[in-house]
């Protein structure tokens, strides 16, 4: 948010000016000065004469050179022996030639050089010339490949994309080994110039599909995107609705098994999440465990994931209008018990319910951001001590307490994290249309929520798929799991060009017969 | 000619005509056909679905003439602008007739079931709102939604099914005749009031994308599950409650569904009822559907958004006119009669009228 | 303009309130109620009511406590709106597991005093009924039996009675329909009240009804045996009778035998659109149980117990049958398979006046397969 505000702070005049200097920099172009020292003063001041900005002179075929880069993004040692050793040894030739590393450019556009180091490049300028050299010799500095934390799997691959862009098409690339998969990057945010990367299968991903997203990424007129959030705010079709309409992972073997549907993954330099879309909804039940149990229990998970889904968003709402419109309905066995624990409640069953889900909103979000040891202390106090504290003093019923619990846990088996969010808080006008006309408010909410899933078409592509279009062959991968060699097409919801997947690969059970 | 974001499959047809046809209806089906033919009701309704397979025929032979066109503008070209534009005009009021009645009908029933205090104005506001929600997008959106709660009916047998009690007493049923031929033809009409729905057909068959012959045989079965459907339903409540008995059950399977206990769920006529309100949503959208349609072509627009609007208030203010249970049912007759007007008069009329111009034009 | 329609239907339709809340904890559930007369043709209702004290322990919530409410009144709702005024909350008879009804009340017909239940769309409808001997408010004033509070204690009576085939499986939905069927009627358990050795309350048969009016009882053996004519047969069905006289011991004159698998056929004879003879073929597959004499080994022996059995089942059966026509009540449904199958004679005839002369004859044949792990 600070850096946003960064052009405004340098006020009226120079505003202007940075605004211009946004564009200049991206735009025009600058011929290179006569004088050595003079490129090297405009690079500086292009810099407005930042401390990071260091150069050394040499000379080469007798002629005065310099080298300019940025020393916080370039690696010295790299560039003092590939670059400057080299140079200094040959002491003459052609200085492309002579330097020992992969990707050497020139350019005759001062402004180009610059773009170049902020990248972390160093720029050669020979006296004399009009064109300087720009050598890569970026500084790599990242965290190494980690599982992600936020999305464990018990068994499978446990590398998690990180913060590099480069390293994350690595990830990708090493798990497509085809040419097919096509890359191309985008640069987005007119300060931050963030790189972006899509990434899809050329002869599988829907071309209408590819054409509406670059369409929409261009579309993009912006200072800066910090996150993939942005991105998914902006190119995202129903900014009212209550679901996450691209799928974020920070699985590589998650954004493969979706690019080989099809679908289109944008990638973002700094960010571990990357974009998955077009999306159904079901994508969000769908976890790489599934695939590497046997399909039994993977069909098993599945069913339990969608039964969370209904349990998260309706429980609640069940419950409220049990206790406040159809006592009747509940079994004779149970209907004393429940109404002994609600008997000394001060509160109507939707207070307490609201009272409850947001002490656990508070809860969780309230560990989250805590240190782990902390946030375990935070657990014992939320957990233990609240739940039964608030229930000794009769302020919330014990039932209530376990409804609210199961609504949880069922919430937080959805292996997304912004679905978990988006279930729970979905729960809240089913709960207020319970506490209103009980069962009937329930039906009326839910067939709302359904008839807004059936007509989500995000990016043209339907949401609630296989569903709604119906399409009863799309069922072996959504609801439930078939083993791999059932699953003969992809599905259709991404539009693929060409839907086989999987030809007859048990035929040897023929040959061994 | 078919608008490719537009179209339906003709599996979507199906489903479109079973859910309009099952409506609010099925509750009291068994009783008011009991009122006329007793016992034999559910001959009535044998009878009852084969005539709607005729009046089905008609309306298809009807429409397969003109594939790219709704009812409206098939009566514009066969009659011409004025006559058109007129049986357009009434084609729409009857649908706003019936999306009223559905209305009523439907809060009717929840008051006396679930929400006796709750004011009408808010029941009928949620069922309008929630229809608007959809009705207003493409027909193939709502094709969508309709195929989806169409997996909610077989719940509604096996609920039934599961739930028939050991009471059930099949002599109930003998003789089988007893109440006349004349009778039980009779009870058929009082039928058709809850098998009306299949002339959403004169609306979709612009839409549709399948052969003239497939449309016919899919509409059939759409009509063939709904008559299957309530003979089902007539039997079992022919069998639970004694002929006496019946008369003064106006809700049959509703009551029967209510004296059943499963060890979890207590007073499963709740489930059924909200399954019910499903269907019911789906009847009322067909209608308004019906009606916006026509009204976006007199405004000559091919989105209906803005009409399905503006139909809603009316048949939102016409529920509202209070009116007490033997009237609704005195208005219910009327429009039972009045519907043979739209399901059968006309279309036939149409069809004549069209083979007499198109041969006349072939001599030409 | 969506969004303005929004923002004032949705605050209205919060601050309107909840039209039919209905809150559990206001509720105050009648687990049990029972019906008698009351002074001047007045109705005389008392409930067990089953609520809670708080107990301050540690888990929340509190102690169950049974409340008996009793009050009189021209109708039910009108005693209900008497126990109204006596109890806080509001008086729920939605979970109410059994009724009971006095037999005052039921020889001048039932219906009126079940249909404020069949009209109330949350009521039990899954409640059972029975009949008492004598007031029925007494069986509720016992209050409970041993440890058992007396709602559930009934309730269990009722239930193992009709696992053990003494009387059907029922509640008040399913005797509606043969209120108003002319051809079949119902029966109802029938409870009596001892106060000797111990106050306890015992099923004692079922009564019978004509249409919705109680016209007389059958005792536990007459029913048991009614229910396999009607094959209503439940789990468990023991008969015991005396097979012996020349034993030495009492006890060992009588075998017990269980009936595994029973079926009755009735058969209507008819000629000349009258009504000849009714006759009930009745099947049954029995298992011995106990019998003390022994000596089952020989299939002569088996025949011997076996024709025996059926010649008295046969004459208890018939004699069952005349009672059945004596309270002049039809539960076999004979008239029901007249209306369905022979209706030209039943319009020829007035049932219930024919029906107690009409011929009706039922014969048992018994056979008998395992006896135990002992011959």
């Amino acid at each position: 948010m600070k850096r946003r505000r960064y052009p405004k702070q340098i006020k009226s005049k120079s505003k202007q000016s940075m605004n211009s200097y946004q564009t200049q920099l991206n735009t025009t172009k600058q011929p290179f000065f006569e004088e050595l020292d003079q490129n090297i003063k405009f690079i500086k001041d292009s810099f407005f004469n930042a401390d990071d900005v260091e150069f050394r002179t040499f000379t080469f075929n007798e002629k005065k050179c310099a080298i300019l880069y940025l020393s916080t993004l370039v690696n010295k040692e790299v560039m003092n022996e590939f670059v400057i050793k080299p140079l200094q040894d040959a002491q003459s030739g052609n200085i492309a030639e002579t330097i020992n590393t992969a990707q050497v450019d020139h350019s005759y556009d001062l402004m180009k050089i610059v773009r170049g180091m902020i990248e972390g490049q160093c720029a050669i300028f020979t006296e004399g010339n009009e064109y300087a050299y720009l050598v890569n010799v970026f500084l790599t500095k990242f965290r190494n490949i980690s599982e992600p934390t936020n999305e464990y799997v018990i068994r499978g691959s446990h590398e998690g994309f990180i913060e590099s862009l480069q390293t994350n098409i690595y990830l990708l690339r090493k798990r497509i080994e085809n040419p097919n998969l096509f890359m191309k990057y985008v640069t987005i945010g007119k300060t931050t110039n963030t790189k972006i990367a899509i990434m899809y299968i050329k002869d599988l991903a829907d071309p209408q599909l590819v054409k509406t997203i670059e369409d929409r990424l261009n579309y993009i007129d912006t200072d800066a995107i910090q996150t993939p959030g942005y991105i998914e705010e902006f190119i995202e079709d129903y900014p009212l609705s209550p679901f996450p309409q691209v799928l974020n992972t920070e699985r590589p073997d998650r954004a493969t098994a979706n690019l080989m549907e099809g679908r289109i993954v944008l990638l973002m330099e700094g960010s571990p999440t990357v974009i998955v879309l077009p999306i159904t909804f079901f994508s969000f039940y769908q976890s790489p465990d599934d695939y590497n149990s046997r399909w039994l229990v993977g069909t098993f998970l599945r069913a339990i994931r969608l039964a969370s889904f209904l349990i998260a968003i309706g429980l609640p709402a069940i419950y409220i209008a049990l206790v406040s419109f159809n006592l009747e309905v509940i079994p004779v066995e149970l209907v004393f018990s429940v109404k002994n624990s609600l008997e000394f409640i001060p509160f109507p069953p939707l207070l307490e319910a609201f009272i409850m889900q947001l002490t656990l909103e508070l809860l969780k979000e309230a560990s989250v951001r805590l240190p782990s040891p902390i946030s375990q202390t935070i657990g014992i106090v939320g957990g233990l001590v609240v739940g039964t504290a608030v229930v000794q003093a009769n302020l919330i019923s014990n039932v209530m307490l376990i409804v609210v619990a199961i609504t949880a846990v069922a919430s937080f088996v959805v292996p997304s994290n912004e679905m978990t969010t988006t279930v729970r808080i979905l729960g809240f006008p089913l709960m207020i249309m319970a506490s209103l006309f009980g069962f009937v408010g329930i039906v009326f909410g839910l067939m709302i929520l359904l008839m807004h899933m059936c007509k989500l078409e995000p990016f043209g592509h339907p949401y609630f798929a296989p569903f709604a279009p119906f399409h009863l062959q799309d069922f072996k991968d959504t609801v439930i799991r078939l083993p791999r060699w059932l699953m003969n097409t992809r599905p259709l919801d991404a539009k693929p060009q060409h839907l086989r997947q999987e030809w007859p690969s048990r035929g040897w059970k023929k040959d061994e017969e | 000619m078919k608008n490719k974001s537009e179209s339906i499959t003709k599996y979507q047809l199906l489903f479109m005509i079973l859910q309009t046809q099952i409506g609010v209806g099925v509750l009291g089906l068994p009783y008011s056909v009991h009122k006329v033919s007793k016992s034999d009701g559910w001959i009535s309704v044998i009878i009852a679905g084969l005539v709607v397979q005729l009046m089905i025929f008609i309306i298809w032979s009807l429409v397969r003439k003109y594939p790219g066109e709704t009812i409206y503008g098939i009566a514009e070209q066969i009659t011409g602008k004025f006559f058109g534009k007129f049986i357009g005009a009434i084609y729409i009021l009857y649908a706003i007739v019936i999306s009223t009645l559905i209305l009523v009908l439907f809060q009717d029933i929840l008051k006396l079931w679930v929400l006796p205090n709750t004011p009408k104005w808010v029941i009928m506001f949620l069922m309008v709102f929630a229809s608007l929600y959809l009705v207003k997008e493409r027909v193939r959106v709502i094709a969508r939604f309709y195929l989806f709660v169409t997996s909610m009916i077989p719940f509604l047998i096996i609920l039934t099914f599961i739930s028939f009690p050991e009471v059930a007493e099949y002599r109930y049923l003998f003789p089988i005749g007893q109440a006349g031929a004349m009778k039980i033809l009779l009870g058929a009409h009082s039928v058709l009031i809850s098998m009306l729905g299949f002339e959403m057909l004169l609306l979709l068959s612009k839409y549709v994308d399948a052969s003239d012959r497939s449309i016919f045989k899919f509409v059939s079965i759409a009509n063939g599950t709904t008559t299957a459907i309530y003979i089902f339903l007539t039997m079992i409540s022919y069998v639970v409650f004694s002929p006496k008995e019946i008369e003064i059950v106006p809700q049959p399977v509703l009551y029967m569904l209510k004296a059943i206990t499963f060890k979890i769920v207590e007073r499963i006529d709740l489930l059924f009822l909200s399954i019910w309100i499903v269907i019911v949503t789906t009847s009322l959208m067909s209608y308004l559907l019906f009606a916006s349609k026509g009204l976006a072509h007199f405004l000559k627009k091919e989105e209906h958004k803005k009409a399905a609007y503006v139909l809603a208030i009316p048949v939102y203010l016409l529920a509202l006119i209070p009116q007490d249970k033997f009237q609704v049912e005195q208005i219910s007759t009327y429009i039972g009669y009045a519907s043979y007007l739209f399901i059968a008069i006309l279309p036939i009329v149409l069809w004549m009228l069209s083979s007499i111009t198109s041969r006349n034009s072939k001599r030409r | 303009m969506k969004k303005i329609l929004l923002g004032i239907i949705l605050p209205l339709l919060l601050l309107t309130g909840c039209w039919d809340q209905h809150l559990i904890k206001d509720a105050h559930i009648v687990y049990i109620a029972a019906f008698d007369k009351g002074e001047n043709g007045n109705v005389r209702g008392s409930a067990v009511i089953r609520g809670f004290v708080a107990s301050g322990g540690e888990a929340g919530g509190g102690r169950p406590q049974n409340e008996f409410v009793i009050a009189e009144g021209q109708n039910l709702r009108n005693v209900r709106m008497n126990i109204d005024r006596a109890v806080s909350g509001t008086f729920t008879a939605a979970k109410t597991r059994v009724f009971l009804f006095s037999e005052d009340i039921a020889k001048e017909g039932l219906y009126p005093y079940l249909d404020i239940f069949y009209r109330e769309p949350s009521s039990s409808l899954n409640a059972r009924l029975a009949i008492t001997q004598g007031e029925a408010t007494e069986i509720l004033e016992m209050r409970r039996v041993e440890n058992t509070l007396i709602g559930e204690h009934t309730e269990e009576l009722i239930r193992s009675s009709e696992i053990n085939t003494i009387v059907p499986k029922l509640d008040i939905q399913a005797v509606c329909p043969l209120f108003f069927d002319p051809g079949k009627d119902p029966i109802v358990p029938y409870i009596v009240k001892h106060d000797d050795p111990k106050e306890e309350e015992v099923v004692d048969g079922v009564a019978l009804f004509q249409d919705d009016k109680l016209t007389g009882k059958l005792d536990v053996e007459d029913s048991t045996l009614l229910l396999l004519l009607m094959n209503k047969k439940n789990k468990i069905v023991r008969i015991v009778r005396k097979v012996h006289n020349d034993k030495e011991l009492d006890i060992e004159n009588y075998v017990t035998i269980h009936v595994s698998k029973s079926q009755s056929k009735m058969t209507v004879n008819t000629t000349n659109r009258n009504i000849d003879s009714v006759s009930f073929d009745v099947k049954l597959k029995t298992n011995i149980v106990e019998y003390p004499a022994d000596n089952l080994g020989s299939k002569k022996e088996i025949d011997k117990i076996s024709k025996k059995l059926s010649k008295t089942l046969t004459k208890d059966m018939n004699e069952m049958i005349k009672k059945l026509q004596e309270a002049n009540s039809d539960p076999l449904g004979i008239g029901r398979e007249l209306i369905a199958f022979h209706p030209e004679v039943w319009n020829k005839l007035d049932w219930r006046k024919d029906y107690p002369t009409i011929p009706i004859k039922a014969k048992v044949q018994v056979k008998i397969g395992e006896n135990g792990i002992i011959n």
